[in-house]
C-alpha cells in the first residue's frame, strides 16, 4: 500500500487538466511540468506546483525521462500520471519509476513491453482464448511467406507494424500484387517510426464497427470491464464520436481472464 | 489495446456516474477494486466529439494561432475537458486536440441532439476547427440511423465534410 498525497503529471493540455481536477477532489497535491512553450498553459495555472522541463521540442520536455523523473523527486511526489500519448505506453519510464520509488499509474512495466508488440499481444490474447481475427502468429519473415498467409485468410490483409500505433506502418492489401508493392512501404514506415521494421499480417474486415471496451485490473488480479464504446468513426480524419453503448453490439464475455 | 487512460474515458464516466482517473490513482495506491461489474449500472447514452485545431480544406492541417473568442457550451448533459481558454496561444508543437465535448442523454437521440446544441453554442475564434465536420456526421442519415460502421467518413464524404 503506497501512500499517495502528491502527483506529477507528466503530460500537458486536457489530460494534464483532467488529472489535476482527480487529485484536487482527493486532495492530493499535483505538480504538473511543462515545456517552455507551454509556460503560460491552464494545467501550470491549476497545479498547486509546476516545474519547467525542457524546450518545446517534446524530445526535450515531455519525453524527457531524466528531466522528469528529477521534477518527481525535487517535488516530493510519490506518483506520476503519464496521461495518454508521450510516456504513457513506456515499459522503460515505467521501470525507471520504479527504480526511483515512484509510483507509475498505470500498468506494471512487464506488460506495458508485452502490449508494446502487437504480434506478442495477439499472440498471448489467443493462448487464453480470447478470438483474434486471422493472421500470422508473430511477425512474418518475409513477402513470400506474407504472400502465403494472405493467400490462406484472404484479401484484403492488412500489413501492419508489430511496434505500430496511430496507423503509421499500415497498410491495406487487396491482391498478391498490391502485397509485393505495399511490403517494403509498409517495413520501412515501421522501421522509420518505431525503430522496429516488424511486421504481421491480419485479415482486413470491412464496414464493421469499432468497439472499444474498458478494463481495470488491481494488484490482486481481479479486473473489471466497464461497459463499451462505439469508435466507428474514430481512424478517418480525426472526426471523433464515440457513443456508450454501440447500437449493435452486446459483449459476450468468454468467463476467463488473463491471470494479470 | 491501449494500456493507459482512454481519450474517450470521459463517454464511460459519464454513462456510469464514475470517476476513471479517481479509480487510477486508488489502484496505484494498492487499493483493490471496491465494486464488482454487477454493480456498474450504465444509464443513458453519450457521446464524444473531439474538437481539434485543423483545417478541414486543407486536408485537415493543424492551425494554430491566439483564441480570440472562445465560448465554450454547457448545459444539461454537456461536459466540455478542455486546457483552452480565451486568450491562449495554440502552439504548433502538439496535438491539434482542443477539446473534448461530452454530451449525454436518456437515449441515443437526446444525446445526439444535445451534442448538436452544444456545437452550436461552441464559438472558437483564431483557429480553424473540425467543429463543421462533426456537425455534418451528426446530421447525417446514416449516422442519425444508427448505421455507423468505420466506413461512414467515406461514404459520407471527406470532401462533403469539407465543404
Amino acid at each position: 500500500m503506497t501512500s499517495i498525497d502528491k502527483i506529477l503529471i507528466a503530460n500537458r493540455g486536457e489530460i494534464a487538466v483532467r488529472v489535476i481536477r482527480a487529485c484536487r477532489e482527493l486532495g492530493i497535491q499535483s505538480v504538473a511540468v511543462y515545456s517552455e512553450a507551454d509556460a503560460h498553459s491552464l494545467p501550470v495555472h491549476l497545479a498547486d506546483e509546476a516545474i519547467c522541463i525542457g524546450p518545446a521540442n517534446a524530445r526535450e520536455s515531455y519525453l524527457n525521462i531524466p528531466a522528469i523523473i528529477s521534477a518527481a523527486l525535487l517535488s516530493g511526489a510519490q506518483a506520476i500520471h503519464p496521461g495518454y500519448g508521450f510516456l504513457s505506453e513506456n515499459a522503460d519510464f515505467s521501470e525507471v519509476c520504479k527504480e526511483h520509488g515512484l509510483a507509475f499509474i498505470g500498468p506494471p512495466p512487464d506488460v506495458l513491453a508485452r502490449f508494446h508488440d502487437k504480434a506478442a499481444t495477439r499472440m498471448a490474447m489467443k493462448q487464453i482464448g480470447v478470438p483474434v481475427i486471422s493472421g500470422s502468429d508473430g511477425p512474418v519473415r518475409g513477402v513470400a511467406e506474407a504472400l502465403r498467409i494472405a493467400e490462406a485468410i484472404g484479401y484484403p490483409v492488412m500489413l501492419k507494424a508489430k511496434a505500430g500505433g496511430g496507423g503509421r506502418g499500415m497498410r491495406k492489401a487487396t491482391s498478391p500484387s498490391e502485397l509485393q508493392r505495399l511490403w517494403p512501404q509498409a517495413a520501412s514506415e515501421a522501421k522509420a517510426s518505431f525503430g522496429d521494421d516488424g511486421i504481421y499480417v491480419e485479415r482486413c474486415l470491412e464496414g464493421v464497427r469499432h468497439v472499444e471496451a474498458q478494463i481495470a485490473v488491481d494488484e490482486s488480479g481481479r479486473g473489471i470491464c466497464l461497459g463499451e464504446r462505439e469508435c466507428s468513426t474514430q481512424p478517418c480524419v480525426s472526426v471523433i464520436a464515440t457513443s456508450g453503448r454501440s447500437s449493435s453490439l452486446s459483449i459476450r464475455r468468454t468467463g476467463r481472464t488473463s491471470s494479470r | 489495446m491501449n494500456s493507459r487512460i482512454q481519450v474517450e474515458h470521459t463517454v464511460t464516466e459519464v454513462t456510469t456516474g464514475m470517476d476513471l482517473v479517481k479509480e487510477q490513482i486508488a489502484l496505484a495506491s494498492g487499493e483493490l477494486l471496491s465494486f464488482s461489474e454487477e454493480q456498474i449500472w450504465v444509464s443513458g447514452h453519450a457521446i464524444e466529439c473531439r474538437v481539434n485545431a485543423e483545417d478541414a480544406e486543407a486536408n485537415f492541417a493543424p492551425s494554430t494561432g491566439v483564441l480570440t473568442t472562445w465560448l465554450a457550451p454547457g448545459g444539461p448533459g454537456i461536459r466540455v475537458d478542455s486546457h483552452c481558454f480565451q486568450g491562449y496561444e495554440v502552439p504548433p508543437y502538439y496535438d491539434s486536440l482542443l477539446a473534448k465535448v461530452i454530451a449525454w442523454g436518456r437515449d441515443r437521440a437526446e444525446a445526439v441532439a444535445r451534442m448538436q446544441r452544444a456545437l452550436d453554442e461552441f464559438t472558437i475564434v483564431g483557429v480553424t476547427t473540425n467543429i463543421p465536420a462533426h456537425k455534418k456526421i451528426l446530421a447525417s442519415e446514416l449516422f442519425r440511423a444508427g448505421q455507423v460502421t468505420t466506413h461512414l467518413i467515406d461514404t459520407v464524404g471527406v470532401d462533403a465534410l469539407a465543404g
